[in-house]
Parts: structure tokens; sequence; C-alpha cells
């Protein structure tokens, strides 16, 4: 598996012209949280041309399904059109697609609590807020999701206290 | 066009040395307290670490973290 397995997807994605909101644990780092992940979770518009975009994307990055991978299962618009998640790997490594998320939360929901963030050499990906992330996994209440946000909200009141802009 | 070739993306390298919390003139006395913990257990010095970097500088040190942990877990696949 190749290094530097998260920068090269949220390329390809979004030079495909893909609508996306980076979520989880992802977004959680690009917004200063110290935790590790090692996927990226991403929410996508489910409008029928951005998955008519996505397709060749995914089939560029050899996803498939995790579940069974010696079966080699390939996403179809079916799938991307549902509010379910696709958990797939590609050849970087774990990606879900994630119809929605928390309580039905879609795309068109996330986009006014996501910020665009540079990630260097003119890559710039959108990024679901701290704020909202928190209140998503507060909201579910699952033992990871538990876990998780001592340090999200404690990240989130030293981005407070340090006047930080959701761009930084 | 999509780019999914390996290696086409060139990772930022993080100095970690170079990150500075805050400029110390003095060193600290014996008796003073050097960490920082929130009530709840988190350490606040690593959260203020990672928030001196830059959005790209953080996904660098994920990616860094993530390569380390499954090279180590390479090494010992047969253990």
């Amino acid at each position: 598996m190749p290094t530097g397995r998260f920068l090269p997807t949220l390329r390809a994605l979004r030079d495909a012209g893909i609508e996306f909101i980076v979520v989880g644990g992802l977004a959680a780092v690009l917004d200063g949280a110290p935790v590790d992940t090692f996927d990226v979770d991403v929410v996508h518009s489910r409008e029928a041309a951005n998955i008519a975009r996505l397709l060749p994307v995914l089939g560029a990055l050899d996803a498939i399904y995790r579940i069974q991978p010696s079966r080699r299962m390939r996403p179809t618009a079916s799938h991307l059109e549902s509010a379910d998640h696709q958990n797939l790997v590609t050849q970087y490594g774990p990606l879900d697609f994630l119809g929605s998320i928390g309580r039905g939360l879609t795309y068109i929901d996330l986009l006014p609590h996501s910020t665009e963030k540079d990630l260097g050499n003119g890559l710039r990906v959108r990024v679901l807020n701290l704020e909202m992330l928190i209140r998503i996994k507060e909201d579910l209440g699952g033992e990871k999701d538990q876990a998780m946000l001592p340090i999200l909200r404690r990240t989130l009141e030293e981005r407070r206290k340090l006047g930080y802009t959701p761009q930084q | 066009m999509v780019k999914a070739e390996a290696g086409g993306e060139q990772p930022l390298s993080i100095d970690s040395s170079q990150v500075m919390l805050e400029t110390t003139v003095m060193p600290p006395s014996d008796d003073e307290v050097l960490t920082d913990y929130s009530e709840d257990g988190v350490d606040l010095t690593l959260i203020r670490w990672m928030l001196a970097l830059s959005p790209a500088e953080r996904l660098a040190v994920l990616e860094g973290h993530v390569d380390d942990i499954l090279r180590i877990r390479a090494l010992n696949a047969d253990r």
C-alpha cells in the first residue's frame, strides 16, 4: 500500500469535481484534535450528476467493498444514491461514502456546518466543523463516539480561546 | 482527469522540534508543574501542539502516524 493515503484520495475526488464533506476522525484532525484514524469518511452529494462524476473516480481508485474484498464488489449508482454507508477500500486504504450521518443528516444539511480548508498544493476540501461533529457524536451516544468526545470538546475550547477561524 | 497514481502527492514533513507552544526564557524551577490536563484528563499541551500546525501539517502528522503503525504491524505480522 503506498504511503500518503489521505491526500491522494482527497485530491482524486476534488480534481473530479465531486461534492463531498470530510467528516469523522479526519475532520477532527484537520480541526486540530490529536486523534488517530485509518479511514477517510465523507458525506457526498447524492445528486445524480455528482454520482455520475463519482463512479469513474471510484473505478480509478480501484474501490471495492471492504466486507468481502475477495469478491471485489464495486459500488453502483444505486448504492451511492442511498442514505446508507458504503464502506470501501481503495488502493490508498479505507474510504467510506456516507449517504447520511447522525440522525439522517445529508450533504445539504451539513453544508452550512462545513468550511473549506487549504491542504496545500492547491488542494482545498470541505470539512465538517468541530461544533457539528461534536453535536452528532453527542446525539449518537455510541461508545466509540463517547470515548472521543472529551478530546473534541477540549480542542474546540482551545480553538475558541486562541481565536482560531474555521479555516485554520 | 483523475490523479490516482502512487507518489503523485508530496506529503509535508513536520519537524516537531520547530513547533513551539510558547517561548520560555528561564528554565522551569524544580517544583513547577509542567503538565496541563483538563478536568476530564485530556492533555491540553497535545491539543495546543496540534493547533499550532496548519491543517495541511496536521494531515501530514496523521499520515505519518498511520504509516508508522502499519509499518510496525507488518514487521510483527508473524507474532
